[in-house]
């Protein structure tokens, strides 16, 4: 697998493990862009990461940032920060990671997938969504400029047991953001309290334009379950996805929106390909051939 | 009675004791495992429960049972009274139990793939799929014979306990990188056994499979 | 005393030759005593004939209501308006004007204010900056005109106080004049503002300069001139597109999106989702006020009112002119 040469791939924070996936003084390898690097825990949450040479030596190191329930690192020189998500400081919150799941598609269409609420009923049939409720109701997308984020605001859809804490069918509230290409949340209010929100991300790991890792780190509002049935819970949903996400073609993300015809329910995709597009990203997109 | 099943959502053997004691109708108390990614069967506390230190786990009113296609032959013994799941007749009992075995041996080879695409475990992919495709062509070349027989099922003319051990990880193979392409008779199967009564997708089972 | 609403009589009271095109007008009262008070950034409507009205910048400083100065320039293509008010005007004609309106107005910032003149586009500027040296604010006046003897104004310009706020440039086209205004647009301040004048083309260049710098979008305010009316009549649930470069107008009824209008003509442009939501079908506004029904363009882009897509966004104002 060749390293990418796209600087606006290159120049972003991405995820190449969780803290936990080896114990300290352990390491492990891993491809990034298409370049192996070596992940090494020096301590409880200290990490160094190496690019490996074409012969599996030793190159240079790269930087490194574990936050988020994730280990975090780029290839190139990152014109943004890893976003700020206040959710993982407050303390009545339950904090975890989910590990990764590995996903055999880009990870635009990752990120969409996670951003598409018109699937909930079809896919995460009486949880997510009802199969007599799939209406997709108008929403708001914006690019914010200060941030270089997309957002869609306003979302809303009626879900049977929108999480592991839900006693009963909701109207959930969600907003989404995009905070980065390989990097998106979202927002949704917790069962019963329409003043706090789960706080939910998915951090794609691009190893090659087809293959992905998938990190869903989760910062919610939940006293009662378990810690292993929210993690339950979200690798579920996430497994369904997945089936889905495999089996879409091209895996790669066409940005002309005349390759794939876009409804109203879809102006979070499409205001993330406009915002991909402006970027000139050529990593993981989809060139459509001359014929 | 008070049945416990050691499960994860996301096993494929788990999976095959959900199914059967759905389709058994019987009421189970679920403990769920932390299989991913905290390992929770790898620890001690754990191994206590099965020292093999693997899902699932089956406690029925104080007998603890290991092994997939083990709780499927318990749980058929003992709760089904039609004698359909597990039928004793000399002609059928055997190559149940053969099909039953093959689920937990060479059919292993797609879990292993699945573990590996899904989960990331390091271990052979190529061999894995080599594997899992040789035993999808020995199960798929017997069910075209059944097919040509006038049959659905592996065994006999009812799903029987063979079926559902060797559902989960033919049906779950996309997860695993193999697609199901070449085995026509194996695609037929699977569809006649997702339209089942009380039969539930587990994640990852697509819908066209 | 004149009235507190309605059109104003005024006589010519001067009439200055500026450039091979351009005159200026200087307009008192026709009953002696100051004129209604009016802000930097304002325009008068002129009728200079029966049935021709114009809009005009207020050049003036706005502290002096005692007249009103315009710059008109003759258009080649008029339909009357320039024409008129180069022929038929000479001082101490008589002319019918209304009240100053203003929708270029100063705003209040705590930062650089940048002038961009393109030609004639520079009469609201001068007026904003005889206001903005009032106030000793920082600000900057780019005059681009095609040459020196097409500068009107100039000894307006170097005889006032704030001449050394004014810098000129002259004959320049693309690229070199993307290249200048990229230079003088880069590093955008925080409260900067850029006031923007001129042709079309000049007005596009300026803000896709800006943009490019990263300037927000409410930090350029601009004004451009407007289109001549539409020949054909709107009824009330119609309005009439101009597709300004094939120079037709067609009417669109309220039950018809504008893209099946343009097709029934035999216009067809590329479209794809046509529910306002891929972009496909994008397209320039040059003049009017859009209605947009789409999922597609961001707020800034919205609020612009420079780009829509025709396959199901409308216009709230009575003409639309595309530039297709």
């Amino acid at each position: 697998m060749a390293v990418t040469t796209d600087r606006a791939a290159l120049n972003e924070w991405v995820a190449c493990g969780w803290p936990e996936k080896v114990a300290p003084g352990g390491k492990y390898r891993t491809v990034l862009l298409g370049q192996e690097i070596e992940v090494r825990r020096t301590g409880v949450n200290l990490f160094e990461v190496f690019e490996c040479d074409e012969h599996g030596k030793q190159g240079r190191q790269l930087p490194v940032q574990a936050k988020y329930c994730c280990v975090f690192t780029t290839l190139g020189e990152p014109t943004r920060p890893l976003p700020e998500i206040p959710e993982f400081d407050e303390p009545d919150r339950r904090i975890t990671g989910c590990g990764s799941v590995g996903v055999h598609t880009s990870p635009f269409r990752i990120i969409e997938n996670f951003l598409d609420m018109a699937h909930f009923s079809f896919v995460h049939t009486d949880i997510l969504g009802a199969p007599e409720r799939t209406e997709v109701l108008a929403y708001k997308t914006e690019h914010r400029k200060d941030a270089d984020e997309i957002w869609a605001i306003d979302c809303q859809f009626y879900q049977p047991a929108a999480s592991k804490a839900s006693r009963g069918g909701q109207m959930t509230h969600y907003a989404y953001r995009v905070m980065s290409p390989f990097s998106v949340m979202l927002y949704k209010n917790v069962f019963d309290d329409p003043t706090r929100n789960d706080a939910i991300c998915l951090f794609v790991q691009p190893i090659g334009e087809t293959e992905c890792l998938a990190y869903m780190p989760l910062a919610i509002v939940d006293r009662e379950s378990a810690l292993t049935s929210i993690i339950d819970f979200q690798q579920t949903i996430f497994a369904q996805d997945r089936v889905i996400l495999e089996n879409q073609r091209p895996a790669l993300l066409p940005l002309d929106p005349t390759i794939e015809l876009p409804t109203r329910a879809d102006a979070s995709s499409i205001a993330f390909r406009r915002w991909l597009k402006a970027k000139n990203f050529q990593f993981g997109v989809y060139e459509k051939k001359a014929a | 009675m008070a049945l416990t099943l050691y499960d994860y959502s996301l096993s494929g053997s788990c999976y095959k004791v959900r199914l059967l004691l759905d389709f058994l109708d019987l009421e189970y108390e679920r403990h769920p495992v932390a299989f991913f990614p905290e390992r929770e069967h790898r620890t001690e506390t754990f191994r206590t429960i099965n020292p093999l230190a693997q899902i699932p786990v089956l406690d029925d009113d104080g007998i603890r049972l290991r092994d997939a296609q083990a709780i499927l032959c318990h749980l058929a013994n003992k709760y089904d009274k039609s004698n359909l799941w597990l039928p004793r007749d000399p002609e059928l009992f055997g190559p149940i139990m053969m099909w039953v075995m093959f689920a937990g041996g060479e059919l292993m080879a797609a879990s292993a793939a699945r573990l590996h695409d899904l989960l990331g475990y390091d271990l052979d992919i190529k061999m894995a799929r080599r594997n899992a495709h040789a035993a999808f062509r020995i199960l798929d070349d017997h069910l075209t014979r059944r097919e040509i027989e006038g049959g659905t099922w592996i065994v006999g003319g009812h799903p029987t306990i063979a079926d559902v051990a060797c559902f989960p990880y033919t049906a779950l193979s996309n997860d695993g990188g193999i697609g199901l392409e070449d085995y026509p008779a194996l695609r037929n199967w699977l569809r006649s056994f997702m339209r089942l009564p009380k039969f539930d997708a587990m994640s990852g089972i697509s819908e066209f499979a | 005393m004149l009235d507190a609403v309605g059109d104003l009589d005024v006589v010519v009271r001067k009439i200055r030759v500026e450039t091979s095109e351009i005159r200026s007008f200087v307009l008192e009262s026709a009953s002696g005593g100051p004129l209604p008070a009016f802000e930097a950034g304002a325009h008068i409507d002129v009728y200079p004939l029966p049935g021709i009205c114009r809009q005009y910048s207020l050049v003036n400083d706005p502290a002096d209501n005692s007249r009103y100065v315009l710059g008109v320039k003759r258009e080649p293509n008029s339909r009357g308006g320039s024409t008129a008010m180069h022929g038929q005007l000479t001082e101490g004609s008589r002319l019918k004007i209304s009240r100053p309106r203003n929708n270029f107005a100063l705003r209040v910032n705590s930062g650089r204010s940048l002038l961009m003149a393109g030609g004639i586009g520079v009469t609201p500027l001068l007026s904003m900056a005889q206001a903005l040296a009032a106030k000793r604010a920082d600000f900057v006046l780019h005059y681009f005109a095609r040459s020196a003897q097409e500068l009107a104004f100039r000894d307006f310009i170097t005889r006032s106080p704030w001449a050394d706020h004014v810098l000129y440039h002259f004959g320049l086209v693309p690229p070199v004049l993307n290249d200048v205004l990229d230079e003088i647009l880069s590093a955008p301040g925080r409260d900067d503002v850029i006031y923007l004048c001129g042709p079309n083309p000049f007005m596009d260049v300026v803000r896709s300069s800006a943009e490019q710098a990263n300037w927000p979008a409410r930090s350029l305010v601009l004004e451009h001139f407007s289109a001549e009316p539409p020949k054909l009549t709107p009824g009330d649930s119609e309005f009439v597109v101009r597709l300004a470069k094939r120079g037709i107008e067609l009417l669109v009824p309220s039950g018809k999106t504008i893209i099946s209008v343009l097709r029934e003509a035999g216009i067809e442009i590329k479209t794809s989702c046509e529910q306002g939501v891929c972009g496909t079908c994008l397209t320039a506004v040059i003049d009017g006020e859009p209605e947009h029904n789409d999922v597609f363009l961001s707020d800034e882009e919205r609020e612009s009112g420079r780009l829509m897509t025709p396959c199901v966004s409308r216009a709230k104002s009575k003409l639309l002119v595309l530039d297709l």
